[in-house]
This record gives C-alpha cells, sequence and structure tokens, in this order.
C-alpha cells in the first residue's frame, strides 16, 4: 500500500523533473525502515506478565514539521517569500501563476514548484510563461511535504529577494496538514464551486492567510454567492484576506500584483 | 487521505521507542489527536493495522483520546473546550474567533513485553 495516503496502490517513486530534462526519480525520503528481524519463535504463555510502559511523547509529523522549519531558515536567509497555492484541482491555480508570471517576471525573480500526482503539462505552461520551474509527481501521493520542498530547492535554486510559488497537489484537504516552510499559505476558491466549500473544508480556509476567489467573470452563471462564501470564509478564519479575480479575463488582478509587490519588498523575517 | 502517513508515523515511533527499550513485542500504543487535526479515527486504525504488519507492533492495540482544542469567544471572552473549527459560544452564540490547540498528533507512550 501507498504509504504516502493509503490508496491501496503500490507507492510509486517521487519524481522531481524540469522541462525539456528527462525525468529522474527518488524515492520518498521518509527514513523509515522496518526491521523484520524480530522472529515471533518463541511464545510467552503469559505475555503480558512483564509488559512494561515507555513514555514517547512525540509529535508524529515532527519529522516534516522539522524539515519545514529547516526550509523557512533558509528561504528567511535569502529573503525569499514563499506562497503556497493549495485549492481543489480545477480552480485556476496554474491559469493565475501564468498571468502574474507575465505580469511581474520583469520587476522581480518569480521561481514555481508545480505538484502534482503525474504528468509534466503545468511545468511546460510555467515554463512556456517564463519562469524557472521544477515538477514533483507525487506519484500516488496527495500532498507536497517539506523534504519534497527541501529537495525541490537545492534543484531549482531560487535567487536571493525573490518570489517562490509552491503549486500544491490539487487536493483541499491533506495539504493543510504539511508545514512546507512557506510564508503564507494562499487558499484559492473558484466560483463553479460550491459558496459553502470553506465551512466544508474549514481546516483548509483556517490554516490560510489569503483567499482568493477566482473566475469571477463567470459570477453571472453560476449560484455562487461571493458575499456568503467570505462570510463562511471569515467564520473560520476572520483574519482572512480575500481578492476576487478571474485570471482569465484579468479582472483584479492588479489588487493581487500589489500584493505580491508588497510582500516582495519587504523583509522575510520570523 | 493523509491518515497512512500518521499511521507509519506512529509505527515509527513507537517501534524506535520499543527498540531503544530491547523490547521484543509492542502491545499497545497510545495516541493523542488533536480534535482539529483533521483525523478519521477509522481510517487511521484502518491504516494503523497496514503500517504495522511485519514490524514489531503488529497486532498492538491503538489507543486513541481526541484533545480538544481552547477556544475563547470573541463577543463575550467565554473560555471553553473546542471538538470542531465551526463552534458557536455556548453562552452568546456567537461564532468563536480565538482557537488554540487541537491540531496535535502525538505519540504518548507504548505498552511492551
Amino acid at each position: 500500500m501507498c504509504d504516502t495516503c493509503g490508496c491501496g496502490q503500490p507507492d510509486e517513486a517521487v519524481t522531481f523533473s524540469k522541462p525539456g530534462e528527462s525525468g529522474h526519480s527518488h524515492l520518498h525520503d521518509h527514513g523509515h525502515t522496518h526491521e523484520h528481524d524480530h522472529g515471533h519463535g518463541h511464545t510467552h504463555d503469559h505475555p503480558h506478565e512483564h509488559s512494561r510502559t515507555f513514555a514517547v511523547e512525540q509529535d508524529v509529523l515532527g519529522k516534516n514539521n522539522l524539515l519545514a522549519e529547516r526550509n523557512r531558515g533558509y528561504f528567511m536567509a535569502k529573503n525569499i517569500t514563499v506562497l503556497n497555492l493549495v485549492s481543489s484541482p480545477g480552480s485556476g491555480k496554474t491559469t493565475l501563476l501564468e498571468k502574474t508570471i507575465h505580469a511581474l517576471k520583469n520587476e522581480f525573480s518569480i521561481s514555481i514548484i508545480e505538484g502534482d500526482q503525474q504528468t509534466m503539462q503545468d511545468a511546460e505552461r510555467i515554463d512556456a510563461a517564463g519562469a524557472p520551474v521544477l515538477q514533483v509527481n507525487t506519484g500516488n501521493g496527495c500532498h507536497l511535504d517539506s523534504s519534497m520542498i527541501a529537495r525541490a530547492v537545492t534543484e531549482l535554486t531560487p535567487k536571493q529577494d525573490s518570489l517562490l510559488f509552491i503549486e500544491n497537489v490539487g487536493n483541499l484537504v491533506c495539504p493543510a496538514l504539511f508545514d512546507l516552510g512557506e510564508s503564507n499559505k494562499v487558499v484559492i476558491i473558484s466560483v463553479t464551486e460550491g459558496d459553502d466549500k470553506p465551512i466544508k473544508y474549514p481546516t483548509m480556509f483556517s490554516v490560510s492567510d489569503i483567499c482568493i476567489i477566482n473566475k469571477i467573470d463567470l459570477t453571472p452563471y453560476v449560484d455562487f454567492n461571493i458575499e456568503q462564501c467570505k462570510t463562511y470564509a471569515r467564520q473560520v478564519n476572520p483574519a482572512l484576506q480575500f481578492f476576487e479575480v478571474s485570471a482569465t479575463k484579468g479582472d483584479g488582478m492588479d489588487a493581487w500584483f500589489a500584493w505580491l509587490r508588497e510582500q516582495n519588498s519587504k523583509k522575510n523575517t520570523a | 487521505m493523509h491518515e497512512m502517513t500518521l499511521a507509519v508515523g506512529i509505527v515509527d515511533l513507537a517501534v524506535q521507542t520499543a527498540e531503544q527499550n530491547k523490547a521484543k513485542k509492542i502491545n499497545a500504543i497510545t495516541v493523542e489527536a488533536g480534535a482539529l487535526a483533521g483525523i478519521l479515527q477509522d481510517a487511521l486504525e484502518f491504516c494503523f493495522t497496514e503500517a504495522a504488519k511485519n514490524t514489531i507492533a503488529e497486532n498492538a492495540v491503538l489507543k486513541y483520546s481526541v484533545i480538544p482544542a481552547q477556544a475563547v469567544c470573541g463577543a463575550c471572552g467565554h473560555r471553553f473546550e473546542a471538538l470542531d473549527r465551526m463552534v458557536k459560544c455556548p453562552k452568546c452564540s456567537a461564532y468563536v474567533f480565538e482557537i488554540s490547540g487541537g491540531t496535535e498528533m502525538r505519540v504518548k507512550d507504548i505498552n511492551v513485553d
């Protein structure tokens, strides 16, 4: 079974590739081994007679969190603003990134880590938009973790004072629990989804700092109520900052670009 | 979906501690899960059974307890324990705006032979 998401399929290798290069794979470095040398050849007649209890008192995600903090330290030292983009599949994350690259790539350096289960499709779109990109294919995995980001960053080598976007695997559940070392999580919801998503998937909205409501040009054709969505989201996270945009048509994008400029100009501190 | 990652992490921590203490078999593992950690207990137990196979934790009992989050009502200041992110204040029915804790996932202790 896949260790990453328990989906019942064999654990596939996580791969890291740049457009134009043939992919090379690296297995998950979870560093766990299961020893098989504890034979069951002997039986205890009174199995619990000598049982002892030991305190463990350790966080299960401790390893991920530790490595995330190491990533964060690296980003702080190089003054790189890192935004972890999370959403359901199809909310328009890649299009938002393409438009952002076109608008800002002459002002400062932008690089992208693309997370998907399979294919180089998104990395190729980002490459065509003109930003350095590394595709991480998680195989069957449902989220990126901090070790994948550590590995991706050594290959991508983002510049000092730059902006790094991490496009997480499209999934509104699991990525909420895995700190990658980012400066902010940005959750994206499109108006073709339900406006009650913030209360259906509250964890993601509560751990995010920014909420982008995308595809607002389609609002006349769908039942999505933007104000209702914001009200729900604020119930989960009153500090959430909103941007209402249409990445394809350009509506509202200037406010998003202005916020990114502001992030890039201020010192990335703890 | 991430329960398998957590289950593997639980088995790793338990086996590590057991081996350090020269134990041969793990009888039980006590875990504490925050109410807001997004964990489905049934899914975790299912994944744990799989993750523990062929380790000294195989057939161990997973003792699971939920740790509530601490909530402070934004409107009236009432403090209470919350098991959900979408909670109303039990005193004034306002939506609660300050929640802390409840997202941990810890292995507390192990019982071994």
